[in-house]
């Protein structure tokens, strides 16, 4: 679609050119009729008075073509020319009154009298008249030729005023949050584009609306999965009391697959929960420190089991407080992850420290490191980088960056330089300004 | 042991009759609210099991109406809703403890278990987590299958882990917790107290936590 300037532009230089062509015509046409009757009427008067009293002799010959002027030539009653331009001899005409007569290449208007005793004829060039029009209607146009840069200046100048205006409305609607649920204010908004501001208000609503409706259907599926869960995880419980040695292990894989359904349910609740802004925030203040140091404590049992040894490295960030107890399932995702794809035998460190104004919470395993290809999709939801034989959800790092997110932190998954493994970084901005 | 379930759920209904059956428990089941207050009116239960999202009359009416009728039978209270409101008003209204679905057999037990413990006013001197239960009288300790009583120093170390089980615990720590004001501390002391327990009862009973301590396990895991 062209540009509304453009388009304003051309519609005005069409109309200004219509216009322009209109004065033209009109100014040729009727000052072509004026010229036509002026200077016929003056041919006449110079046609009856012309001779008056001139001798026959005393003739001043014209010496030149003339352009302008009016050619007089007079004949006596005889025939005989008693005043003429010696090259410029338009016949005479037989016919008394006007006449148009093409001489020399060009055409004349020619107008001839007599008196019976002398016969005058008064000629002068048909261009005269034209040029006379044609400078009338140039005369005519220029103005309107002038008019076109100067409208073109002030409509740019005034169109551009107006988008400076919807210019600040953009650069609002640019800085609004994807969560802000407050209307687009209608003010310095002319009023023909009110209307786009009402649908896009009404827009924002409908949208806010489906995302809250989607998250209420994630966060009901997942509250009415729990039930069934529930049974199935009791009914299976209940097998095992009555199970003999081979049918307790397909019991155990049968609760293993309970278990990870039950832990996708709770991670969905998650989801869903992270997802909902306007939630109701519990305020603490937590010590990095302690939740850190939980995350660890929590994986111990499990890290044992899998013969992972897991060890904590604190470097002295002591008095980093936190607001958000979210951040310890950050944290506890971070290490259960690094458990998940370390083999047994393998080593993590989880290391707490300052780097310039942030704190660091790093949790370096000797996993199995992240394909390249995987890593800029690693933070999306159900995708799983890891080999299929490794259990997981999928959701456990977008679970992370989303809390992350939330509280202004940067979450960094890289794979190690040194050896093979992964580096899962933390960046707290703790030490400088922080923005909620 | 006489148990009420107030459940509306047929599935959960049936695998809990059976699995409480299993451990000797006699389960009266009713699946709405009204035939729970009725059945709750008549106080011949030692504990009650109550499903929150229950239709029509929903478990907190439920529990109210009982605690207004002045229903002193502790209630244990089973929930598929888990935000910290939900929790905060079943407790308010009552509850003696709440699980949230899905849940294990052997946990569900466990938390009975202590409910009626509190309830029989014994929770004062047993401390429980995980597979290892402390009993601050008698300074007995129990893991898995081996009792033993314990040392003073010993007792001290572990009152200090199963105050708050899944903590990690520095030596500095530790130290501090057993030994008082002025009291000379061996450089291995703690290592020393550490293996001991470990001798008598596994290696597992401890966790070392490499650069930051020791800890029981919270949970079984």
């Amino acid at each position: 679609m062209m540009s509304l300037r453009k388009t304003i532009l051309v519609w005005v230089t069409v109309l200004l050119g219509i216009v322009g062509a209109g004065a033209v015509a009109a100014s040729y046409y009727f000052v072509k009729d004026e010229a036509d009757s002026l200077l016929d009427t003056e041919l006449r008067q110079i046609a009856l008075n012309a001779g008056e009293g001139l001798s026959e002799n005393a003739v001043p010959h014209l010496t030149h073509e003339p352009a302008e002027e009016v050619v007089v030539q007079i004949w006596n009653a005889t025939g005989e020319a008693i005043l003429r331009t010696p090259s410029f001899n338009i016949p005479r005409q037989s016919k008394l009154g006007f006449a148009n007569v093409e001489f020399a290449g060009k055409s004349w208007r020619v107008y001839t009298s007599s008196d019976g005793v002398r016969t005058a004829q008064v000629a002068q060039r048909w261009s005269v008249r034209e040029e006379l029009a044609r400078n009338a209607a140039l005369g005519a146009a220029l103005p309107i030729l002038a008019a076109i840069p100067i409208a073109w200046l002030v409509i740019i100048w005034a169109i551009n005023r107006l988008l400076r205006r919807l210019g600040g409305f953009a650069e609002a609607l640019a800085q609004r949050s994807v969560d802000a649920k407050d209307p687009i204010s209608l003010e310095n908004v002319p009023p023909e584009i009110a209307p786009l501001n009402a649908a896009l208000n009404e827009l924002i609503g409908r949208h806010q609306n489906a995302v809250d409706r989607q998250r209420r259907f994630v966060s009901d599926a997942a509250h009415e999965l729990r039930t069934p869960l529930a049974a199935l995880q009791i009914q299976v419980d209940n097998l095992r009391t009555h199970a003999n040695g081979a049918q307790l292990e397909a019991i155990g894989e049968l609760n293993g697959g309970v278990r990870r359904a039950s832990v996708l349910v709770e991670q969905l609740l998650r989801m869903a929960r992270l997802d909902d802004a306007a939630s109701s925030r519990i305020r603490a203040d937590i010590d990095l420190k302690d939740l850190v140091a939980a995350a660890v404590a929590d994986h111990v049992a499990i890290a044992m089991k899998k013969n992972v040894d897991l060890g904590l490295s604190d470097n002295d960030t002591s008095g980093v407080r936190l607001s958000d107890p979210e951040i310890g399932v950050l944290l506890a995702n971070l290490v259960d992850n690094a458990i998940r794809y370390t083999p047994s035998g393998g080593t993590i460190d989880v290391v707490l420290k300052r780097q310039g104004a942030d704190a660091l919470v790093e949790v370096v395993d000797s996993g199995c490191g992240i394909p390249d290809a995987a890593l800029p999709r690693i933070f999306d939801r159900f995708f799983r980088a890891a080999p299929a034989d490794i259990e997981g959800t999928g959701l456990g790092l977008a679970i992370a960056k989303a809390v992350a997110d939330r509280n202004g932190f940067r979450l960094t998954i890289m794979n190690r330089l040194d050896t093979q493994g992964v580096i899962a970084q933390v960046q707290i901005p703790v030490w400088t300004e922080r923005t909620h | 042991m006489r148990i009420l379930l107030i459940e509306d759920d047929p599935m959960i209904g049936k695998a809990l009759v059976r699995g409480l059956g299993d451990q000797g428990m006699t389960v009266d089941w009713v699946r709405n609210g009204a035939e729970g207050s009725a059945a709750l009116a008549c106080a011949e239960h030692a504990l009650v099991l109550l499903d929150i999202g229950l239709p029509e009359m929903s478990g907190i009416e439920v529990l109210k109406a009982a605690r207004t009728a002045g229903a002193l039978v502790p209630v244990l209270v089973i929930t598929a809703r888990d935000s910290l409101d939900d929790r905060i008003a079943g407790l308010d209204l009552g509850a003696d403890d709440y699980i949230v679905k899905p849940f294990e057999l052997r946990e569900l037990l466990a938390r009975m278990r202590a409910v009626m413990r509190r309830h029989n006013g014994q929770a004062q001197s047993l401390l429980m987590s995980g597979e290892i239960t402390l009993d601050l009288v008698t300074h007995q300790a129990r893991y898995r299958n081996t009792e033993h009583v314990l040392s003073a120093r010993e007792f001290a170390l572990m009152h200090a882990f199963m105050q708050r089980p899944g903590a990690i615990l520095s030596r500095a720590q530790i130290e501090q917790r057993i030994y008082g004001w002025g009291e000379e501390v061996e450089s291995n002391a703690v290592d020393f107290l550490i293996h001991e327990i470990r001798k008598k009862f596994g290696k597992d009973i401890i966790r070392n936590v490499r650069g930051a301590g020791w800890m029981v396990v919270k949970s079984e895991t």
